[in-house]
């Protein structure tokens, strides 16, 4: 066993020499990085409806994942495409 | 709910700013009443029933706690403090040990041709019981020696036993450390934001990429079947084993700190680089601080410590280290590792004494400490053979076919060769690492650091095993 350390337990150890900063900065920090994985990780978010208890709320966000998976595999030429196709109806 | 799973993050997601408007909106108490809804509920996705275990477990050391207060007489205070430890052992002997002792005593019985039995009772397992039922025995134990000035009330009792980050897994959270946290609001302009996110991330990192691969492609094949593979193979899934209870712990442990960090509360360091040790008391001093330090302020100094001659020293040192294996889990195989440490350290500290001028640990020449640490580190690896294997015939296996050196290799890649040697070198970088990036984080904008945080957690998802594995110290 250590011998005992006249340290105080519950520590600043691992603060040491580290700024704090206000909480609010961690919600910049999460809703970019959220924003980040749900553009790049739709499929995730798809394979965790598909583990959710069945129920119809579950039903109904499986159906919005999916969408949202979707929408998220569109290339830019398609995305390019359907703008086109949409300006096309409008100069009708 | 595991820690690094999409339920996870909408649950801390959800919580976290409601209970930063709290906070800010002076409610304190409505503050702790939504962390402790938020951990009973985060505690009730493995079992809602076993949650009252929990419950009732707070409320019991509560109760104690109330009773040492009110107590003005010593012998009364000690009869609390007595039924209060008795009573948590109790609760922890019987869901963790009941089966394994009524198993055992029922063998020896039958092998005496004695006609009676204990009869066996199919118990579950309350997830994080080996946690909360020490952090209740520190609750009144710190409270009877006067490390914590007064009996708190009972939602701070509860915030503190129940609190989510380290309510299944740890770390140990010692009372007198964390209940004066509580006694103000923590400060929405003063909180830990740069060492939350880095450990959560590095945690991440450490869990899904690192500990997952190693245990599904490499270490959980070479226990299962230690005779089909050659000394290479298990040699590589000794060390493999070590990298990952490593990786994987200390992940848990990293995330809870970083998670608690965010929300305003401090936890104890529970790893420092533990393969770095040149001595076994060094690695324990590096190794699950947080029981370590519970092991030696609670029972190894309580017992005597070093305090009545070199025999009483040795025992004490097995004693707290076999009591130390069988906290992990009721086997022989527990029982066996925390025997070869305690026997260790009582040979070490046998040795230490003769050899006086050996001087500690740092202070050696370094071909020196560069055979200590490696001498250190093997005979770790030799007691995570019995730790890791199912059984002591598993673990004798293993040992024996690690002498059979004909068989070619047929589980080592060099992908996992390099997760091994990762693991073992991120031991040896700088012990100011997060200073360093703590200094580049403040250099950077906001928004990019949460872009960076996307980007982290985009490729470690790509990289990554299974991330809904569960972290090894959940069954302890």
């Amino acid at each position: 066993m250590p011998e005992p350390v006249n340290e105080p337990l519950g520590t600043l150890d691992l603060e040491r020499g580290m700024r704090p900063s206000p909480a609010s900065t961690f919600r910049t920090i999460a809703l970019n990085a959220v924003l980040l994985l749900l553009l790049f990780n739709s499929e995730g978010l798809v394979q965790w409806t598909q583990r959710l208890p069945s129920s119809p709320a579950s039903a109904w966000i499986a159906e919005r994942a999916a969408d949202w998976n979707r929408m998220m595999h569109v290339s830019p030429a398609e995305m390019f495409e359907s703008v086109r196709n949409l300006l096309k109806v409008e100069q009708r | 709910m595991v820690f690094p799973t999409l339920n996870f993050l909408l649950f801390y997601l959800a919580l976290w700013p409601t209970a930063w408007a709290l906070v800010r909106a002076g409610r304190h108490n409505l503050h702790k009443l939504a962390i402790i809804a938020a951990s009973y509920f985060f505690y009730a996705f493995w079992s809602w029933k076993l949650a009252f275990v929990l419950l009732g477990s707070v409320i019991f050391n509560w109760g104690i706690g109330r009773l040492i207060g009110l107590a003005k007489r010593s012998a009364l205070r000690r009869a609390a403090l007595s039924l209060g430890v008795a009573a948590n052992l109790a609760l922890l002997g019987f869901f963790k040990y009941y089966g394994w002792f009524s198993e055992e005593l029922n063998a020896l019985l039958a092998s005496l041709e004695v006609g009676r039995e204990l009869p066996l009772l199919e118990i579950v397992l309350p997830i994080g019981i080996s946690f909360y039922t020490f952090q209740g025995i520190s609750y009144i134990v710190d409270l009877f020696r006067g490390d914590l000035d007064r009996p708190r009330p009972l939602i701070d009792v509860m915030f503190f036993i129940s609190f989510f980050p380290h309510l299944v897994a740890g770390p140990i959270v010692r009372a007198a450390s964390f209940l004066p946290q509580l006694e103000r609001p923590p400060d929405p302009c003063r909180v830990f934001v740069s060492l939350g996110v880095l450990l959560i991330v590095w945690g991440v990192f450490k869990k899904a990429v690192v500990a997952n691969w190693l245990a599904v492609s490499l270490v959980d094949k070479a226990f299962f079947d230690p005779q089909a593979y050659g000394a290479v193979d298990l040699l590589a899934a000794v060390y493999g084993y070590a990298v990952q209870i490593y990786c994987d712990f200390s992940a848990y442990s990293d995330i809870a700190i970083g998670v608690a960090a965010l929300l305003g509360y401090r936890f104890q360091r529970n790893f420092n680089q533990p393969y770095r040790a040149e001595t076994l008391a060094d690695f324990w001093r590096r190794w699950h601080m947080s029981l370590s330090s519970w092991l030696r302020d609670y029972l190894y100094i309580p017992l005597g410590g070093n305090r009545h001659g070199r025999i009483r020293t040795y025992a004490n040192l097995l004693l707290t280290m076999v009591l130390g294996g069988i906290w992990h889990g009721a086997a022989w195989k527990f029982v066996i590792w925390g025997a070869l440490h305690g026997g260790a350290l009582a040979a070490e500290r046998m040795a230490s004494g003769r050899n006086g001028a050996a001087g500690p640990p740092g202070t050696r020449p370094p071909w020196r400490r560069a055979l200590a640490i490696l001498l250190t580190f093997h005979f770790v690896c030799l007691c995570w053979i019995f730790f890791r294997a199912d059984n002591t015939g598993r673990a004798l296996d293993v040992l024996t076919a690690l002498g059979n050196w004909s068989q070619p290799s047929s589980l080592l890649t060099p992908f996992l060769a390099s997760l091994i040697a990762f693991g073992l070198a991120i031991q040896f970088t700088s012990p100011d690492l997060l200073q360093q990036l703590d200094r580049i984080y403040h250099r950077i904008p906001t928004w990019a650091v949460g872009v960076l945080t996307g980007i982290a957690l985009l490729l470690i998802e790509i990289v990554g095993g299974d991330s809904s594995a569960p972290f090894i110290y959940f069954q302890f």
